[in-house]
């Protein structure tokens, strides 16, 4: 009735696809925010630590101090849900692997490579603080940066692969032969979703970061500390907000031409066909969306620049290759585009004061959209990975393999569904709680406390 | 091209023995360290020696399992279709072990700490323990080729179990040698000491036997002829390890012998000479073994 797709319960082999496909989105979304402080954060303390250097700026140093060690926490949690991800293409999709795992593995490879790297120039850069000299330490730094969006390069190739597949032929019983891991790579869906991903990263951590002290300066902190803390972040966020709407907009693009279902099932068109209507929320059912607010050609406008351009109506995908609830898609889709925009008028604000008075907007109202903009960047993130990964269904490797015949036919996936709910709601609580602690300590300890503080990766100075 | 495959999966594998082995150490001995004032001394060695490598060394078994799936799919699937038990085990105890080390240092209180290290030192051994019994079920040939094999009596059986309990043993005297070599750097004799006695002790069980001289215990275990497993694994004393691989194109044709002494400084007799050296006199020049491969 509401369009949603009648979720079937009975049969035990869908019911462990779906909650092998719960198990794996809850482990990923989870995964993706520490995944973007992994990839972001270290450009983010890197400003901060060269602007403390160039200007001998003590907040900026501090400040880089600090997000290196709550980076540290972060990290490694992430490492660990990164390594539970891992075991879960085996243990969650056994069959996809045992088909695809040659093509499918190289990028992981590379990123394997990327996070070792990362792992160890994090290291030196934390015990690095008291014992590098101050630009040698800043440089130390800089191998994470890179390495971050090396890593973030490698996992989405991995995943455009599974959205365009290529490079590979397969022999008579189906199995992957003659691999060109280049082509596996660089497959078409490489070029937009890539960049897309690290801009998230980029904004999700710009938000996320000044977020914090935006709520700090609403409860009256109002130091240097704190706007300092505030506008790096923010500023890097901001810059990549307006790049990451055309990124989004060229991605949109491709998708239509490219994965049609994926497109008709986000923007709910249901007749292949010119003069499509833009459709800004709502329902989609099989007579049309309900409730939304629609825009005439607009659809048609975005994809082709022309009110007459064509686009696939999901009339023309074969009904058992359709991806499932239209309306979350949908749905999903809208809230990325719609908080991306209201992160760009953010933006547009900061930008417009800076020019007119060289400060932050003056209202607590610009603090409070600041504060609840990490929030809204995360859900945009998710928002763009549920159009992606459940736009792909019914497919694992579109096209080639459906999601259905790579699950495990093993048994308790809903008991271990639920216990990792349970298990990764108390890791994220404990890291919060660690995380705030670890604030309040260098509030009231003042300049010089983070430099003592012990973290996962530096070892306590002994006598 | 799959021969050369294999030799990197298994240099990997060695890799991760050696350095997440002895991370996982760290965490065996941690736990045994006694009370908080008792264990105080020994926890900040370990840990001194962990903290900047951990994760590095973690990564060894992403590593591995990349390899894996990418030259081996079949193997890889036919393992976690058949092995998921102690492999989600496995996974739950590094979930465990990593997150208590993120927050140990950062939660306040002895209480929290102690919870912290407790769940550390506790799941260093459990994920030993239920890779050995992957290993294990692997090398005994329990894992069908086309995978779907019993999801319990494939390694709840005396040789998968022996082998997980050989590997927490192993990691225990990798990481005692290694805190041997780093205590000694810094100058702290008395911790020096405390770990050469436990890889004594470590190393006697994880060899099967009690005194140098004579090997009582000499195993040599035949076992399946699955593709990919290796055709025959020897254990010696001395921690000298054979792993014979078939040639995985052919019937097996071409063999290779890849030897693996833990780093040379497995010597049971060079760390008791030098626990002999400690007891007459402390000398601070003494040569060993083990501090040649100190890890840093």
């Amino acid at each position: 009735m509401l369009g949603l797709d009648a979720i079937p319960l009975a049969a035990s082999a869908t019911t462990n696809l779906f909650a092998a496909r719960e198990q794996m989105a809850f482990t990923l979304a989870f995964h993706i925010v520490l995944a973007c402080l992994g990839v972001a954060l270290p450009a983010t303390i890197l400003v901060a630590n060269y602007i403390g250097l160039k200007k001998d700026d003590h907040d900026a140093m501090e400040l880089a101090q600090r997000w290196s060690k709550a980076m540290a926490v972060t990290f490694a949690v992430g490492a660990v849900t990164g390594t539970v991800l891992s075991f879960e293409f085996g243990l969650l999709w056994p069959h996809f692997m045992e088909r695809f795992g040659a093509a499918f593995g190289i990028a992981f490879g590379i990123e394997g490579l990327f996070f070792f790297l990362e792992a160890i120039f994090l290291a030196i850069y934390i015990y690095g603080w008291k014992r590098l000299p101050p630009w040698l330490h800043f440089w130390s730094g800089v191998p994470m940066f890179v390495t971050g969006i090396g890593g973030a390069f490698s996992v989405v190739a991995a995943n455009s692969w599974m959205n365009q597949p290529q490079g590979f032929r397969l022999d008579a019983a189906g199995k992957v032969t003659e691999v060109e891991p280049f082509k596996v790579i660089f497959n078409p869906a490489t070029p937009y979703e890539v960049p897309h991903m690290i801009l998230a990263a980029y904004m999700v951590v710009g938000f996320l970061v000044a977020s914090i002290y935006a709520v700090g300066m609403l409860k009256g902190r109002r130091d240097r500390l704190h706007r300092l803390g505030l506008l790096i972040p923010l500023t890097i966020a901001c810059i990549a907000t307006p790049v990451q709407l055309l990124v989004g907009d060229t991605a949109a693009r491709e998708v239509a031409h490219d994965q049609p279902a994926k497109f008709a099932a986000m923007e709910c068109i249901q007749e292949t066909g010119g003069h499509q209507t833009e459709y800004v929320g709502g329902i989609c059912t099989a007579d049309g969306v309900k409730l939304a607010i629609p825009i005439p050609d607009l659809d048609s406008l975005l994809v082709g620049f022309s009110p007459d351009s064509k686009v696939t109506g999901l009339n023309d995908i074969p009904n058992d290759e359709r991806p499932p609830v239209n309306t979350l898609l949908h749905l999903a889709f809208d809230t990325m585009v719609g908080i991306g925009t209201a992160l760009l008028l953010l933006g547009l604000w900061l930008a417009y004061s800076w020019y007119k008075k060289r400060d932050i907007p003056q209202t607590p109202w610009f603090l409070k959209a600041v504060s609840i903009s990490g929030i809204g960047a995360i859900l945009a993130l998710w928002s763009g990975w549920i159009v992606t990964e459940v736009g792909r269904q019914p497919w694992i490797v579109n096209g080639y393999m459906k999601t259905s015949e790579a699950v495990t036919d093993a048994n308790g996936i809903w008991g271990a569904f639920i216990f990792t709910l349970l298990l990764y709601a108390a890791i994220g609580t404990i890291a919060i709680l660690v995380l705030r602690r670890m604030s309040k300590r260098w509030r009231e300890g003042g300049e010089g406390t983070a430099e003592d503080e012990p973290s996962p990766y530096s070892p306590e100075v002994v006598g | 091209m799959s021969t050369a495959a294999a030799v990197i999966l298994w240099t990997g594998a060695t890799f991760y023995a050696i350095f997440g082995g002895a991370d996982f150490g760290g965490g065996f001995w941690d736990l045994f360290a006694g009370n908080p004032e008792k264990g105080e001394r020994p926890r900040m060695a370990i840990q001194r020696s962990l903290t900047p490598v951990w994760e590095a060394n973690h990564v060894w078994l992403i590593f591995i399992l990349v390899v894996l799936w990418t030259a081996f799919p079949d193997v890889f699937s036919a393992i976690f279709t058949t092995l998921y038990v102690p492999l989600v085990l496995a996974v739950l105890g590094i979930v465990l072990r990593g997150s208590g080390f993120a927050f140990r240092k950062s939660v306040e209180g002895l209480r929290e700490r102690r919870a912290a290290g407790a769940t550390f030192a506790l799941s260093s051994i459990v994920t030993p323990f239920f890779m050995g019994t992957v290993v294990g079920a692997i090398a005994a040939g329990n894992v069908p080729a086309a995978g779907h094999g019993d999801a319990f009596s494939t390694w709840l059986q005396p040789l998968p179990l022996f082998i997980g309990a050989m590997f927490v043993a192993t990691s225990a005297y990798l990481a005692a040698v290694f805190l041997v070599g780093d205590t000694r750097r810094v100058g702290d004799h008395e911790m020096e000491l405390y770990f050469e006695k436990r890889a004594l002790a470590a190393g006697a069980v994880a060899d099967g036997k009690k005194s140098p001289p004579k090997p009582k215990y000499y195993k040599s275990v035949k076992i399946g002829d699955n593709f990919y497993a290796p055709m025959k694994v020897t254990v010696k004393p001395y921690t000298k390890v054979t792993w014979r691989w078939p040639s995985l194109e052919s019937g097996g044709g071409d063999t290779h012998d890849l030897d693996f002494d833990v780093l040379g400084v497995g010597s049971q007799d060079a760390l008791r000479k030098r626990a002999k050296q400690h007891a007459q006199k402390d000398g601070n020049d003494y040569p060993s073994a083990a501090s040649k491969s100190d890890p840093d």
